[in-house]
């Protein structure tokens, strides 16, 4: 990761910005004050202040006490925080754990912005939505060991499925059972759902119905959620 | 120049704390406040003041360290106390290190800036009993001046273990309200049995 070595004592401040639980600030000191402190501990000219606290968007409030600032502002002041010193790597420690669903959206967008100056970033996160939306490469760790890795894109469309409905279910179940390049035929109950190998294409499904008779109701390509792709590689493990 | 970053990084945690500023600024008027408010008064039998040589030389020094280790007990104290439990309390102790601070550079800043405080307000005390020494003295002769500035160096010690106390206590107690309390009693308690 750009030539870092994670040591973690002898790195912070020195190109790392690290977002740890929750944020924790002198409460009687506002917004420049506390970033003075922590621009001061990194040794790092403050210069760039104005430009942090635009894209955290505290600017407005830039002047009011800690104390009185919500949760979502104390994360984003947070972040504001590890970005003093302009490091090129971050760590993200859950950054919108407790936030509504507009904080949450904000912190994304501060990730994204961040982000797209080029700028690596690790978040560990439980909300897999929120991954899914933000990252480009995922792990998952389990027990301390790493189950699968690669881009979120891979990590979905690793088995894409198809979804099926028709009046006559059980012919339908059963000649899907028989078709080749389909996998893990499961009847959801008013659903055939089954899994299609990457030379398998829907239309040909349909078509090869068609051809025994069978007259699809219903047919849906389903791209898998992280969460049932994270259920699935940790329940295998 | 470690020390004076040091100094820099607890000057912007204190310079905007309010309790800080009332502590500091009631040292600063109530040092010289206290004498001028005794100047020409009568005491009862049994006050070991006396009253001609209170505010006058050599004598001024020994009275003024006697009151200025009380206003010190409650300032310093405050302040060595409060330094610790306030990073404790708002946690800023750990966000101080995420940021990269080690904790021996943390304690030795807390440390540095209450020899500061000392220094500042010992040198402080030494304006003002110059002051109002050398106005209500007759001729003020140098050896008369520094007969007894001895005292200086002995309020600076007290202050020393106060603060050095203060710090103790917030270590060992965390908690701002309850290490002032084992502050104030046991401070006065030790006090009571060290002396008589």
């Amino acid at each position: 990761m750009s030539g870092l070595k994670v040591n973690m004592v002898n790195t912070i401040g020195e190109g790392l910005g690290l977002c740890l639980r929750l944020p924790n600030f002198y409460a009687y000191l506002n917004a420049d004050q506390n970033l003075d402190i922590v621009a001061h501990i990194k040794k790092s000219k403050n210069d760039n202040i104005e430009e942090i606290l635009d894209i955290v968007n505290l600017k407005h409030r830039r002047k009011s006490k800690f104390s009185t600032y919500s949760l979502g502002m104390k994360q984003r002041l947070a972040i504001a925080s590890a970005m003093i010193g302009d490091p090129d790597v971050y760590i993200f420690d859950e950054p919108t754990n407790g936030l509504d669903p507009e904080g949450i959206a904000e912190i994304r967008s501060i990730i994204l912005r961040i982000a797209s100056t080029g700028k690596t970033i690790f978040m560990a996160s439980h909300i897999l939505d929120e991954v899914e939306k933000v990252c480009s490469d995922v792990a998952i760790i389990k027990n301390g060991k790493l189950l699968a890795t690669g881009t979120v894109g891979h990590i979905l469309n690793d088995i894409p499925t198809i979804q099926v409905k028709a009046t006559d279910m059980m012919a339908l179940e059963n000649a899907l059972k028989n078709m080749e390049g389909l996998t893990d035929v499961r009847n959801l109950g008013d659903l055939i759902e089954c899994g299609i190998s990457p030379n398998m294409k829907p239309e040909e499904v349909n078509r090869r119905l068609q051809q025994q008779n069978i007259i699809l109701g219903h047919l849906s390509v389903k791209k898998k959620r992280l969460e049932e792709e994270f259920l699935a590689i940790t329940n295998n493990n | 120049m470690k020390a004076l970053y040091l100094l820099q990084l607890e000057w912007k945690k204190y310079k905007n704390y309010r309790l800080f500023q009332l502590l500091f600024i009631g040292y600063l008027i109530l040092l010289p406040g206290i004498l001028w408010s005794i100047v020409g008064r009568e005491f009862g039998a049994g006050v070991p003041f006396d009253p001609v040589t209170i505010y006058t030389f050599p004598d001024i020094w020994e009275y003024m360290a006697y009151f200025g280790n009380w206003l010190m007990f409650f300032f310093l104290g405050f302040v060595g106390v409060l330094t610790i439990t306030n990073e404790h309390s708002y946690k800023t102790f750990r966000q101080n290190i995420i940021s990269g601070l080690t904790r021996h550079d943390f304690f030795m800043a807390k440390i540095l800036s209450i020899l500061a405080i000392i220094l500042f307000c010992t040198l402080y005390f030494i304006l003002v009993g110059y002051v109002v020494g050398s106005y209500y003295t007759r001729d003020p002769q140098w050896d008369e001046m520094t007969e007894h500035a001895g005292a200086i160096a002995n309020f600076a010690l007290v202050c020393l273990a106060y603060s050095v106390y203060g710090l103790l206590l917030g270590v060992l107690v965390k908690r701002t309200g309850f290490a002032l309390f084992i502050y104030m009693v046991a401070g006065m308690f030790l006090e009571k049995y060290s002396v008589g």
